[in-house]
C-alpha cells in the first residue's frame, strides 16, 4: 500500500497551481470587467447616501463644499480625500474593479483621460438644462468634453494671471494702476524695476525647472494669440509658432539680462512665490491662489491678465478639478443633484468667494465677497476668456518634468538651443499620435 | 516502490534513507509541509501571483486607465526606442559605482573611530546609526530644503565661510545634483554599513591577533591576513545589498531632483515608474521591470558566484 503522504508534495504542487492559476484569473477578470450601472430613482435628495473622491490639493474646499451640502439635504455626500500623487494609481484600479465612487472629482487636465477611458457618465442634457450654462466655466466643460459630450462640470475653480508689485512699480518711476498688458510691457517694466531698484530686487521671475507651473503661467499667452499648445480635440500639437517664439524669447532676454535671478534656473516650483511674496520680485505670472499668501507679506499688488505677445488679448490657465458621475454610480439623479447645488449661487458665493475661492461662474464675478478685491473680480470675468489645454497625453508631455515641454523651455532659455523649437513640435506630435 | 506491508514500508524507508540520521519529521514529509504551508502560502500570495500578473502584463497592452490587450512582445520589442530607460542605464550605473565606492570608503573610516572601547565610541556609534532610521523620503526632504538656492542653510552655511558668493546651486547640473543626491546617500546609509562591519571585526577571534603580534605580523599583515579574510563574508553582504539597493534607487531621486535637471538623474526605477504613471502604460512599464528583475537576478548569481569561489579557495 503506498502511503497517502507520498502524495503530498504532487496534490500540494497542484493546489498551489490551481490557486495560481485561479487567483490570477480572478484578478484580471475583475479588471477586465465593467457593471453597467442600475437606473437611479428619480427623486434627487432622498436621503442616498453618495460616496466622493477628491484629490488631497483641493481636500479643504471640498469639505466644506460637502458639510454644507449635507447640513442642508437628506442625501449624504461621503467625502474621501486621496493623496495627489496616488490619485491616477487609486482611479486605474478602482475603474478596473467597478470600484469608482459616485461622484469623482478631478484635475482638469486629466479630466480628458478619464473621458476618454468613459469613467464618466454622459451629462450633457443635465449640464446644458441648467439655467447658468452659459455663465459657466466654459474652459472645465470644454475639457470634460469629447465628441459634443459633456462628462463634467467645474468644481473647484482657479485661474492664471499676473501679480505684479505696486510698490516696486512706484519706486520704478512706473504707474501702479497699469500693469503689464504686452510682452512690450512685460520686459520694459521689468527691467526699470531691475534697473532703478536693482540690490536684491529683480524685476521679472519664474520657476525654470517647473514643467506645471510654466505651463500654467506660460500656455496662456499662447492662446490670447490665438495659438493654443493642442489643437483638435488635443491631436494636433501647435508649438512651432510666432506666439511660442517670442514667449520663449522674451523669458530668454529676461533671464540673460538678469532682470530674473539666476536660481530661477533650478526651481522646480517650491521657491515660485517666495520672493515675490517677500517684496524682492516686480512681475509674476502665478495663480489666484496666491492672492491671500501676498495679503499676509503686505504685499501690495495688481492683477492683469496674461496677454498675447502683442498684447491684443489676454488668456489664463484655468486649472482647478471638473467633478461628474462616474459609470459605476447607481445614483445618477442624486448626485447631479449634489452637482446642481454646488453650481447654485448659494455655494458658489456663501462658501466658495466667502473663503475667497473662485465661483466658476462668470455671472457671480461682483458677489458681496469677491466685489472687496478687485483682483479676484478680475480673475472671475477671466473665466470668460479662460483656457484649459485639453489632450489626453497632457500629463506625459506636459505635467511630467521628463517631458518635451520641460526640456523645450531649459534648451531654449538656459542652453540658447535655437532647434529647440521644431524638436519640441516633433516630440509633441509624436506623443500625441501615440496617446490617440 | 511500492510496499505491500506496513513492515515492508518501514525498511523501504530505512533503505531510502540517507547515510544521515534523519528525524522524526524527515519521516513524515506530509506534516513537514503541513509546517511551511503558512510560509508558502504568503510567498505564493505576495510574490509568484504578483510576479505572475507582472509577467502576463508584460505582453499585454495595458493602459492605466483601461483593459488589457494581447500584444505578444511588442512591448519588450518597444524597450530599445524608450529613450528614458536607456539613458538611465548609464546614469543608474554611474550611480551605483559611485554610491557604493562612497559608503563603502567613508565607513572604513568610521569603522576604524568608532572600534574601540574608549569612552565615547557608543556614541559616535549611535550617531552613524541614527539617519539610518530617517525614512529615505523624508531624509530627502531634509536634503530638499537644506540645499534650496534661496533660504537653504547649506548655501547660507557655505557664503558664511566665503567658499560661495551666491547660491553654489546644489541641484544645478546634472553633475551637481548627483553629488547632492550621493552626500544624502552616504549620510542616511552609512550608519547600517557601519554596524555591520564592526559586528564583523568583533567576531575575529581576539587570540588570532595575538599569536600573530607575537609571530612579528605588522599591522597591514593582520590587515591583509587576518581581518579581512574573516570580513569577506560581511563585506559580500554587504556589496550585494550595495548594488542591489543603489540599481533600485528611486525615493532619493524623486524627492530630491525629479530626474532633473534635464533628465540627467534619472533612474531605471524612475523610468519604470514614469512609463505606468506619466504615460499611462502598465504594460511596457511591467515588461521593463521584468527586464530589470532577470538584469538583477543574473547580477547576484555572478556576484555570488565570485565571492563563493573566493571564499572556497
Amino acid at each position: 500500500m503506498e502511503s497517502p503522504a507520498h502524495h503530498l508534495p504532487a496534490r500540494l504542487r497542484h493546489l498551489i497551481g490551481t490557486t495560481a492559476i485561479l487567483t490570477a484569473s480572478v484578478l484580471i477578470l475583475a479588471a477586465c470587467s465593467s457593471s453597467s450601472p442600475a437606473p437611479s430613482a428619480t427623486k434627487p435628495d432622498n436621503g442616498t447616501q453618495l460616496t466622493m473622491w477628491v484629490r488631497q490639493a483641493n481636500g479643504p474646499v471640498a469639505q466644506s463644499l460637502v458639510k454644507a451640502y449635507n447640513a442642508t439635504h437628506k442625501n449624504q455626500v461621503k467625502l474621501t480625500t486621496v493623496p495627489d500623487a496616488g490619485f491616477q494609481t487609486k482611479i486605474g484600479a478602482a475603474a478596473g474593479s467597478s470600484g469608482l465612487p459616485d461622484i469623482l472629482a478631478s484635475d482638469v487636465v486629466y479630466s480628458p483621460n478619464y473621458v476618454k477611458q468613459g469613467l464618466y457618465q454622459d451629462l450633457t442634457t443635465e449640464v446644458k438644462a441648467l439655467p447658468f450654462y452659459s455663465n459657466l466655466s466654459h474652459a472645465h466643460t470644454d475639457a470634460s468634453s469629447l465628441n459634443g459630450k459633456i462628462y463634467g462640470v467645474p468644481f473647484v475653480v482657479d485661474s492664471s494671471l499676473i501679480m505684479y508689485n505696486k510698490d516696486l512699480f512706484a519706486k520704478a518711476g512706473l504707474d501702479p494702476a497699469q500693469g503689464p498688458k504686452s510682452f512690450a510691457d512685460i520686459y520694459n517694466d521689468a527691467k526699470a524695476i531691475r534697473d532703478k531698484v536693482g540690490g536684491d530686487t529683480y524685476g521679472f521671475y519664474f520657476p525654470g525647472n517647473c514643467s506645471g507651473c510654466d505651463a500654467y503661467s506660460m500656455l496662456p499667452y499662447l492662446a490670447a494669440a490665438g495659438e493654443p499648445l493642442f489643437k483638435n480635440d488635443g491631436k494636433t500639437a501647435q508649438v512651432d509658432t510666432a506666439s511660442m517664439k517670442a514667449t520663449l524669447d522674451l523669458y530668454k532676454k529676461l533671464y540673460d539680462q538678469g532682470i530674473v535671478p539666476a536660481s530661477a534656473k533650478s526651481d522646480d516650483g517650491t521657491n515660485w512665490t517666495t520672493l515675490f511674496n517677500a517684496g524682492k520680485i516686480g512681475i509674476l505670472p502665478i495663480g489666484n491662489f496666491n492672492f491671500g499668501t501676498a495679503e499676509k507679506g503686505k504685499i501690495n499688488y495688481g492683477e492683469a491678465g496674461l496677454p498675447a505677445p502683442d498684447g491684443s488679448a489676454t488668456s489664463g490657465f484655468i486649472g482647478g478639478d471638473v467633478v461628474g458621475i462616474t459609470k459605476n454610480s447607481t445614483h445618477k439623479a442624486q448626485a447631479f443633484d449634489f452637482l446642481t447645488w454646488v453650481l447654485g449661487s448659494d455655494a458658489q458665493v456663501n462658501v466658495l468667494a466667502k473663503a475667497g475661492d473662485l465661483p466658476s461662474r462668470v455671472d457671480l464675478a461682483n458677489n458681496k465677497y469677491s466685489s472687496t478685491n478687485p483682483a479676484i473680480v478680475a480673475a472671475i470675468k477671466g473665466e470668460a476668456t479662460g483656457y484649459t489645454p485639453s489632450s489626453t497625453a497632457y500629463g506625459a508631455l506636459v505635467n511630467d518634468a521628463t517631458g518635451p515641454w520641460l526640456k523645450l523651455l531649459r534648451d531654449y532659455i538656459f542652453s540658447g538651443d535655437s532647434n529647440a523649437i521644431s524638436t519640441a513640435q516633433k516630440s509633441f506630435q509624436d506623443g500625441l499620435n501615440q496617446a490617440q | 516502490m511500492l510496499a505491500t506491508s506496513s513492515d515492508d514500508v518501514a525498511v523501504a524507508r530505512r533503505t531510502r534513507r540517507s547515510p544521515r540520521k534523519g528525524s522524526a519529521l524527515t519521516d513524515r514529509p506530509g506534516l513537514g509541509m503541513l509546517f511551511v504551508a503558512p510560509l508558502a502560502a504568503i510567498v505564493v500570495v505576495l510574490f509568484l501571483i504578483p510576479l505572475g500578473v507582472l509577467v502576463f502584463m508584460s505582453f499585454q497592452d495595458w493602459p492605466l486607465l483601461g483593459g488589457p490587450k494581447p500584444n505578444g512582445i511588442a512591448n519588450y520589442q518597444a524597450i530599445p526606442s524608450n529613450s528614458l530607460f536607456t539613458g538611465a542605464i548609464t546614469f543608474t550605473l554611474t550611480y551605483t559605482a559611485l554610491a557604493t565606492v562612497a559608503i563603502f570608503a567613508v565607513s572604513f573610516v568610521l569603522v576604524a573611530v568608532s572600534n574601540s572601547h574608549r569612552p565615547g565610541a557608543k556614541a559616535y556609534r549611535t550617531a552613524f546609526f541614527l539617519p539610518y532610521v530617517v525614512g529615505t523620503a523624508a531624509a530627502a526632504l531634509i536634503w530638499f530644503a537644506a540645499v534650496n538656492d534661496q533660504n537653504g542653510i547649506a548655501n547660507t552655511i557655505l557664503q558664511d565661510l566665503g567658499f560661495t558668493k551666491g547660491p553654489w546651486g546644489f541641484l544645478d547640473t546634472p553633475g551637481q545634483a548627483l553629488f547632492t543626491t550621493l552626500t544624502l546617500v552616504v549620510w542616511k546609509f552609512i550608519g547600517f554599513q557601519v554596524i555591520v562591519l564592526l559586528v564583523g571585526l568583533q567576531a575575529v577571534p581576539a587570540q588570532l591577533y595575538e599569536a600573530a603580534r607575537m609571530d612579528g605580523a605588522s599591522t597591514l599583515q593582520r590587515l591583509r591576513y587576518i581581518t579581512l579574510p574573516f570580513l569577506r563574508p560581511t563585506l559580500a553582504l554587504l556589496l550585494i545589498l550595495s548594488i542591489t539597493g543603489s540599481l533600485l534607487a528611486f525615493d532619493q531621486f524623486q524627492v530630491l531632483t525629479h530626474g532633473g535637471p534635464d533628465n540627467g538623474t534619472i533612474t531605471l526605477v524612475m523610468a519604470i515608474y514614469n512609463t505606468a504613471f506619466s504615460r499611462f502604460d502598465l504594460g511596457k512599464a511591467a515588461a521593463l521591470s521584468v527586464v530589470l528583475l532577470v538584469a538583477l537576478v543574473l547580477l547576484n548569481g555572478v556576484q555570488l558566484m565570485f565571492l563563493r569561489r573566493k571564499d572556497d579557495q
